[in-house]
């Protein structure tokens, strides 16, 4: 069975004009994505996150390396009809409505009855029966989003690449993306995501890849990633020199616990003179993540 | 078949952008317009009104298919799904120039209305055809480089000067190099005057036309690309 997408040893860099230094966006990026899976690049906003989706899609050529969607070329018209791309930013046509853009989408696909059903199957995945009739342009943002999945997942694409979907959505408009992109998995689709924010993706990605300074240092199931526990010590002022294991935060130290007990980093704090006003142990979320050092993590 | 579906994806926008954006009212203005500019004229010219609805209609159409800046955002929307960006640019350029032949018709039908000249009025209506088609793809690549400015441009170019021969502004003992230029433009650039010719049968002034949308439409397969982010 072909992998879905992968990416190996793929490079991008930007030339700039004036004999200003060229830009690295993307540097030996290389992963595969099953079929079902959800994968997500988090990292900081102009990290490379984008420029690996619009790789990924055939948008954009790389430098070096290779991408295979399916064992072909994306940027070939038979992976075209397998590779989705929602983008960050809804762009429509101006005065056509939700229906007519995901029609004008529907005819690059197939024809006559073909079109009609995957246009009726896009306004479902979106959720946008009611919107059909509404001036794409002037949406909300939720639902201009879920015109961009319904239009990316059109023709019963197998991967899907969805580009900052969250930004700028409320919980509930957040939740209900969600759970349309973990339907569309379920149905088979490998999803990649990119997101700056990966607060709230804990329940919806299977996999983070943790993009810094357009290097992946992180590939790893959300769960190794979200598994930890973190002592958080409370102090009338951080010290100047942490315990081996800690780092410095705004209100004192913190420590990934590992196989470590919590008693045991409060011993270490106290052995080091250190006045502990309060402590608890949390949870690791996403977003710390993109803040551990870089040390491998087990796949 | 692809590149044919991918054409015929581009079609419905022409129905669209004429019943809910202006188009619609400005080229029923310029038919209005050119049809009274010819029945006040000493002498009317039915060749040269046909030709100037063909190449200003061509231009509005463009205009208002493509040349906006959401428009040219939204290229990348089609290039998502399994479409060339030739075949965008072919199917704008025939949405437009379709656009532009339904005025071609109405003022030649108009002329052969008035003159009693079918014959004659079928071969203008086919100039003014090939008038819409090369304005329509220069037009194209025009605001995909600069969007509806230069448009707008084009679109006082061809009312203004577009129906002079170039000879006219050399004919001067000493045209200066502004004349010059102007001349140059006009001998190179798709426009009314050289066309009238193919009414009369000219194969040059076709094979004119005919290149200047082979060219047009070569670079707006470029522009298209590279708005989308496709050949960066």
């Amino acid at each position: 069975m072909t992998i879905p997408l992968q990416l190996r040893g793929v490079r991008r860099v930007f030339r700039r004009p004036f004999g200003r230094p060229p830009v690295v966006a993307i540097t030996d990026a290389t992963f595969e994505l099953a079929a079902g899976e959800i994968a997500c690049v988090v990292g900081a906003a102009g990290g490379g996150k984008t420029t690996l989706l619009r790789i990924a899609a055939g948008l954009l050529r790389p430098d070096a390396g290779v991408v295979r969607v399916a064992g072909e070329s994306p940027r070939s018209l038979p992976a075209r009809r397998l590779v989705g791309f929602a983008p960050r930013d809804p762009v429509f046509p101006p005065a056509l409505t939700v229906r007519e853009v995901l029609e004008y989408c529907a005819r690059c696909h197939g024809d006559g009855l073909d079109r009609a059903a995957l246009v009726r199957e896009a306004l479902d995945i979106g959720g946008l029966e009611d919107l059909a009739g509404r001036r794409a342009t002037l949406l909300p943002i939720a639902a201009a989003r879920r015109v961009l999945l319904a239009q990316g997942a059109l023709g019963g694409r197998r991967v899907l690449l969805v580009d900052d979907p969250f930004t700028g959505l409320d919980a509930i408009s957040r939740r209900d993306l969600s759970d349309r992109v973990q339907r569309l998995a379920a149905a088979g689709a490998s999803v990649l995501l990119s997101s700056a924010d990966p607060v709230g993706l804990e329940r919806l990605v299977d996999r983070v890849l943790v993009l810094r300074a357009g290097r992946i240092a992180r590939d790893a199931p959300a769960t190794v990633l979200l598994g930890g526990r973190v002592l958080e010590v409370i102090m009338d002022a951080p010290p100047g020199d942490p315990p081996p294991g800690f780092r410095v935060t705004a209100t004192g130290l913190e420590a990934d616990l590992g196989h470590k007990s919590a008693e045991a980093a409060l011993a270490l704090c106290r052995a080091h003179r250190l006045a502990v006003r309060a402590s608890r142990v949390r949870l690791k979320g996403l977003d710390d993540a993109l803040f551990d050092p870089l040390e491998a993590v087990p796949r | 078949m692809d590149f044919l579906r991918g054409v015929r994806a581009e079609w419905p926008l022409l129905r669209i952008r004429l019943l809910r954006t202006r188009l619609g009212l400005w080229l029923v203005m310029v038919v209005v317009s050119l049809l009274w500019l010819e029945r006040t004229a000493a002498a009317p010219d039915p060749l040269t009104t046909i030709l100037r609805a063909g190449a200003l209609a061509a231009v509005l159409c463009v205009g208002y298919l493509a040349g906006s800046s959401p428009d040219r955002r939204a290229l990348v929307l089609p290039l998502l799904h399994p479409v060339t960006p030739g075949a965008v640019a072919v199917g704008r350029w025939c949405a437009a120039t379709g656009g532009a032949a339904l005025v071609v018709l109405a003022v030649a039908a108009h002329a052969a209305w008035t003159t009693g000249a079918v014959p004659a009025s079928l071969g203008a209506a086919l100039a003014g055809l090939a008038t819409a088609g090369a304005v329509g793809a220069c037009s194209l690549v025009l605001v995909w480089c600069g969007g509806n400015v230069l448009a707008g441009l084009l679109f006082v170019w061809l009312a203004l000067v577009g129906g002079a021969p170039p000879e006219s502004l050399i004919g001067a003992p000493h045209p200066g190099p502004a004349r010059l230029l102007l001349a140059v433009l006009l001998e190179v650039a798709p426009a009314p005057w050289r066309y009238r010719a193919i009414a009369a049968g000219d194969p040059g002034a076709a094979i004119h036309a005919a290149a200047w949308v082979l060219l047009g439409l070569l670079l707006a397969r470029w522009r298209a690309g590279r708005l989308a982010g496709l050949t960066r």
